[in-house]
């Protein structure tokens, strides 16, 4: 007698288990499934089989080859195209010439299957069907059958109104060849759906079959582990490559050349394949171990399931989880119950991988995570979710609505209840749509909405630093990589994210410990119309508007795509200028442009001041903060130029006060300052440390290293729509072009660098930089500046990156190459030093 | 000692806000109107305002925009009777927005939180 394994399927309910391979070679006691199958066809004497097979065949016919080593003979078929279960048997039709048995891949039992054959021949059926009773039918095909077990109706996955019996089919059926004449050729045709309702019809010699014993459809994951459970309770018995080892107590299956330390720990049965290290101290129960596989001391592992080639460190913690092959598992990780990790992932230290999380192929997890969802696509998950200010991931891949939804609970619940917070996004459809799960979230938890839609950063903060509101929040497109979307978190005063701000958030998401409003008190969503024309009236107050409506000027604006657009032209136009706006339109399905685009936008913008003779270019950038100038001979400046020019057409203008400018910012601006009886406040480079530094009432003007500026009489956030009207204004109080203001300005060589380093290192870094500076001048205010005369270097860890910035200023370009050279070999020197 | 403006034409109030504010530290000069009050500002220099709504024939909305327009560094909170006006985009440009009650608990802590956001720019 032959049988047919069927071994095509998908197996997508088992992912991430079978995202590398298909479903049948899933290992079960270190064994593949369909293994134990073959084993069990043995058993009763049948040798001959077919296998059938669709998905990844290779893998299989690689395995199992001609059968030869199994001492049963294979033949394959594999139909080309899906054909459903009848129609794939149809496709081997012709080495099914004599009775036959049917049955699964991924099943486990331990039925006697001659006696389901026994009674088919009793009977003379042309198909049997083996029934099994279950506690939960309703995921099976229910049968019915009369007193002579003639089958009398099928129920398929029948609801719990439609149940009418417990016996369903367990797809193990035994054949005559007769069948074939009932499956059409070349069709899609499924023995449940479609053949065995036709036999009825037919009233065909069609039998089911009650059988006793266990059997289990392995269908996805939590069915896999429990099929480990009863195995490894003796619920089922199947074979076990791994010979016995004498162990009182414990049921231990000990494959060749494995290594188990003294004082290590084990319980109830454990097997631990061929060449696999249990080192001393490690605490096993009730788990299979695969083979080459690595457990350090301490390492708790309960009802585990562990594929080739995993590597678990130190006091890891794994219970009721699946590891599949070629896992790290870093020192101290705990992994909660039901939890899987797909192959070639890496789980850094003292990681948090919370209940049934399941981790798809080759991901990232960085050390010290939490992980409270399936990670599917993204390649790493953050310890942190926070970047500064802001929380940014690919869209719908890392920052999915759901994500976002559990996001807006967490921020909503770090709020008073019944509070309003501001929260507006760019033109972007995705950001619409991510601000849209993020409102139901934060409604959740009883804090109210002011939705101002469409809507630029610098006035959401602008109407943030009016009374009314506790935070704001921004959705974005990244600069970077459009497919990225950045949300930015702001305080009641406007303020960017504290760290501390973002933690407090970080904590109750990690934890979700939400608070859910009662259902009679969530929060609500109004919008704020006026908001637009508040901010027109706010800048209108802040510039001097006879000086810009005498001044007539004509100006180039590239916008970018961004909300800067709708608003700016009509100001600028009201203040009597002349404005050539470019790429002012919101196209939703492109977004705003990519940073690749940025030089070749400014070299257009040039060309375009000259050719119109305007007065100044600007390229505003889509988050509407950063500005580039262009000066009217089509001259684009570099940050450190238009920062130093701002300052002193400030001081043009009779501007006293303090300038707030970073480290890294050119020293002139000092120079400049103090010979007009003004002072220069020194910051960190992070944004947020700028705006603080700008809202002290004697600061008149704040400026990045980035083209961002803020103007305190205004607002004391960065703004480069009040930015591009401020240069008008002074440039019209300066009375010269542009580009001769910058001759006034005086020049220094101004260079930065950068080398690339890793996390880790930078500390050591900082250490050694802060040991080589220690007989010279140095300041610690961002990174560590060291001062010769008026010439200096700054080395500066990146907060986000793994990079280390070099900047230096000397009076002379060959003075501030030399500088810069000498510290950045410095830093390589050290980055090799602390390797060793 | 943080020092305060207290702009309401109803004498009372001015005679318990000035008593009340006293006692919790603050140095406080009142005004009866707005043209009162912009005399004051210009003699004297304030740490925050805490201007009615309504001042007889003069809006208070009016004396916020010229505060803001002329002195942006002194905070304004609105200290009202009616609650409409926060839905009122010129009383936005207020730092606080404060319904008037028996109870001055609510005033006290917002000029407390407005002070101390003032407070918080002198950060470097």
């Amino acid at each position: 007698m032959k049988a047919v394994i069927m071994a095509g399927g998908f197996g997508t309910r088992m992912q991430p288990l079978t995202c590398n391979i298909p479903k049948p070679m899933v290992p079960l006691m270190n064994r593949p499934i369909m293994l134990h199958i073959v084993e069990l066809l043995k058993k009763y004497g049948i040798t001959d089989l077919v296998m059938l097979l669709y998905h990844q065949p290779s893998v299989i016919k690689n395995f199992f080859r001609d059968g030869a080593d199994l001492g049963v003979r294979i033949t394959y078929v594999t139909p080309l195209e899906d054909m459903g279960t009848a129609g794939a048997v149809k496709c081997a039709e012709k080495y099914l010439d004599e009775r036959f048995l049917i049955i699964s891949g991924d099943l486990l039992t331990d039925f006697n299957l001659q006696k389901v054959i026994d009674f088919h021949e009793a009977n003379k059926a042309l198909a049997t069907i083996t029934l099994t009773s279950v506690k939960d039918p309703l995921q099976f095909g229910v049968v019915i059958t009369d007193k002579e077990k003639r089958i009398t109706q099928f129920l398929e996955k029948p609801g719990w109104g439609e149940v009418i019996s417990d016996t369903i089919n367990t797809g193990i059926y035994v054949l005559e060849p007769e069948i074939f004449k009932f499956i059409p050729e070349g069709e899609n045709f499924d023995f449940s759906q479609d053949l065995f309702p036709l036999l009825l019809k037919k009233k065909s010699a069609l039998f089911g079959f009650p059988v006793k014993g266990y059997w289990r459809d392995i269908g996805n994951t939590d069915s896999y582990r429990e099929a480990h459970h009863d195995i490894l309770k003796g619920k089922v018995g199947v074979k076990v490559d791994e010979p016995r080892r004498e162990m009182a107590g414990v049921d231990l299956r000990v494959g060749v050349d494995v290594r188990l330390g003294e004082g290590t720990v084990v319980e109830g049965t454990v097997v631990v394949g061929d060449n696999s290290q249990v080192q001393g101290g490690a605490e096993i129960k009730d788990s299979v171990i695969g083979r080459n596989c690595i457990i350090e001391p301490g390492a708790k592992l309960t009802r585990a399931v562990i594929w080739d080639n995993v590597y678990i460190k130190k006091s890891a913690k794994i219970n009721d989880c699946v590891i599949c092959n070629n896992v790290s598992v870093g020192a101290a990780t705990v992994m909660e119950e039901g939890g899987v990790v797909a192959d070639d992932t890496a789980i850094g230290e003292e990681s948090y991988i919370k209940r049934d999380v399941k981790i798809w192929p080759r991901k990232l997890i960085e050390a010290g995570s939490t992980v409270t969802g399936n990670l599917i696509w993204g390649e790493r998950w953050k310890k942190s979710l926070f970047e500064g200010e802001m929380i940014k991931g690919l869209t719908n891949i890392e920052l999915t609505p759901e994500f976002v939804a559990k996001l807006g609970c967490a921020y909503g619940t770090s709020l008073p209840k019944g509070s309003h917070v501001l929260v507006g996004r760019d033109a972007t459809l995705s950001s619409r749509m991510l601000k849209r799960s993020f409102l139901g979230g934060i409604l959740s938890a009883g804090v109210n909405v002011r939705d101002i839609r469409m809507v630029s950063l610098p006035i959401l903060r602008y109407k943030l630093r009016t009374f009314g509101e506790v935070g704001g929040v921004h959705f974005r497109q990244s600069l970077e990589d459009p497919a990225t979307t950045e949300i930015v978190f702001l305080d009641a005063d406007g303020l960017d994210f504290s760290s501390s701000m973002g933690k407090n958030i970080e904590r109750i998401f990690y934890k979700e410990n939400f608070r859910r409003a009662h259902h009679m008190e969530p929060g609500g969503i109004t919008e704020l119309p006026q908001v637009m024309d508040f901010y027109r009236e706010g800048f209108f107050r802040g510039v001097d508007q006879q000086l810009i409506r005498s001044s007539k000027a004509k100006v180039v604006i590239d916008f970018n795509h961004s909300p800067a657009g709708q608003i700016l032209p009509q100001i600028l136009n009201d203040l009597g200028c002349e404005v050539i706006g470019l790429n002012t339109y919101l196209d939703e399905q492109r977004g705003s442009k990519t940073v690749d685009e940025k030089p070749n936008s400014l070299q257009q913008l040039a060309k375009i001041v000259m050719t119109l003779e305007a007065r100044a270019g600007f390229w505003l950038d889509p988050t509407v903060e950063e500005v580039v100038l262009v000066d009217e001979t089509g001259r684009i400046y570099q940050p450190e130029e238009f920062l130093s020019l701002m300052t002193t057409l400030m001081l043009k203008s009779g501007s006293r006060g303090a300038f707030a400018v970073p480290v890294s910012a050119p020293s002139v601006i000092e120079q400049i300052a103090q010979e007009n009886g003004s002072s220069v406040r020194r910051t960190k480079s992070v944004d947020r440390a700028m705006i603080e530094a700008a809202i002290s009432p004697e600061v008149v003007m704040a400026g990045s290293m980035a083209g961002r500026f803020a103007f305190p009489k205004f607002q004391a956030a960065f703004d480069g729509m009040f930015t591009i009207a401020k240069t008008i204004e002074l440039s019209s109080a300066a009375g010269v072009p542009l580009s001769r203001v910058l001759k006034e300005v005086p020049r220094s060589s101004f260079l930065q660098g950068k080398v690339p380093c890793v996390w880790e290192k930078k500390g050591g870094i900082m250490r050694k930089m802060s040991e080589d500076s220690l007989d010279k001048e140095a300041s610690f205010i961002d990174g560590i500046k060291v001062s010769f005369g008026n010439d200096w270097v700054l080395v500066l860890p990146d907060q986000y990156q793994p990079v280390i910035h070099v900047v230096a200023e000397a009076k002379d370009p060959k003075t501030a190459q030399k500088l810069l050279d000498e510290y950045m070999h410095k830093v390589e020197r050290w980055k090799k030093e602390l390797a060793q | 000692m943080a020092k305060l403006l207290v702009v309401d034409d109803e004498a009372n109030i001015r005679l318990l806000y000035a008593q009340e504010l006293s006692d919790e530290g603050y140095q406080v000069v009142t005004a009866g109107s707005a043209l009162e009050a912009v005399e004051k500002l210009e003699s004297e220099s304030f740490d925050l305002a805490v201007i009615d709504i309504k001042l007889k024939n003069e809006s208070g909305l009016e004396l916020l925009q010229r505060i803001v327009k002329e002195r942006h560094t002194i905070p304004v909170i609105l200290c009202t009777a009616f609650s409409c006006y926060k839905d009122d985009f010129s009383a936005w440009l207020a730092d606080g927005y404060v319904v008037k009650s028996s109870d001055l608990q609510e005033l006290k802590d917002e000029i407390s939180r407005v002070l101390a956001k003032r407070q918080r720019g002198a950060y470097v």
